[in-house]
């Protein structure tokens, strides 16, 4: 069975950064103007 | 999840895990990022930690390293993880390519029984949003916690 070892959290060069913007970017185009389940229109800037 | 997965290393913040992959290739560092796309709204990406590469990583390469399903089992347990410290987040996720979110959709639909005992699970199609209907094509996927 798996340990969680998450709570040992270090320091890293990945905070702030975005490791994908293209899959961003690709999420973006794909949800734009789609109406969530919760009747929210994704809008983005 | 009683399936087998990998050990992860959750990073600062909690928005991005980190676990090794271990198969017939060596060893091979994984990276999983939940990035806000807007209040509420969370991508889910996930690819291989290279430095070679700008920022470290690859989501297109294809590893073949034999433990595909291992490493999306684990890829879940982060969604697990994410969505208990977040629950009213929506998680999407595609594929890089339209072969991979077939394979996404083919993992949703083996797993689709006890994903929904945890999360509403939804298909994202051409401007339409609906409940995941196993064997339709989705061009991503939306989950929320229940």
């Amino acid at each position: 069975m798996s340990t969680k070892r998450g709570k040992q959290s270090k320091k890293t060069d990945f905070k702030d950064k975005e490791l994908f913007p293209e899959k961003v970017a690709l999420a973006k185009k794909i949800l734009k103007d789609i109406v969530l389940p919760n009747g929210i229109k994704a809008v983005f800037d | 999840m009683k399936n087998p997965k990998y050990n992860y290393i959750e990073e600062e913040g909690g928005f991005v895990y980190k676990f090794d992959s271990i198969g017939n290739k060596g060893t091979i560092s994984k990276v999983v990022q939940y990035t806000k796309l807007k209040e509420g709204v969370y991508n889910l990406a996930f690819g291989d930690y290279n430095q070679q590469y700008e920022y470290g990583i690859d989501d297109k390469v294809k590893t073949n390293n034999g433990d595909s399903k291992k490493v999306l089992i684990t890829v879940v347990a982060t969604l697990y993880d994410f969505t208990k410290k977040y629950p009213d987040m929506y998680i999407f996720a595609t594929g890089s390519n339209d072969a991979r979110t077939r394979l996404y959709r083919m993992g949703i639909s083996n797993n689709l029984k006890e994903l929904k005992q945890d999360f509403e699970v939804y298909g994202v199609g051409d401007g339409v949003t609906e409940p995941f209907v196993i064997g339709k094509d989705y061009k991503g996927f939306l989950v929320k916690r229940k």
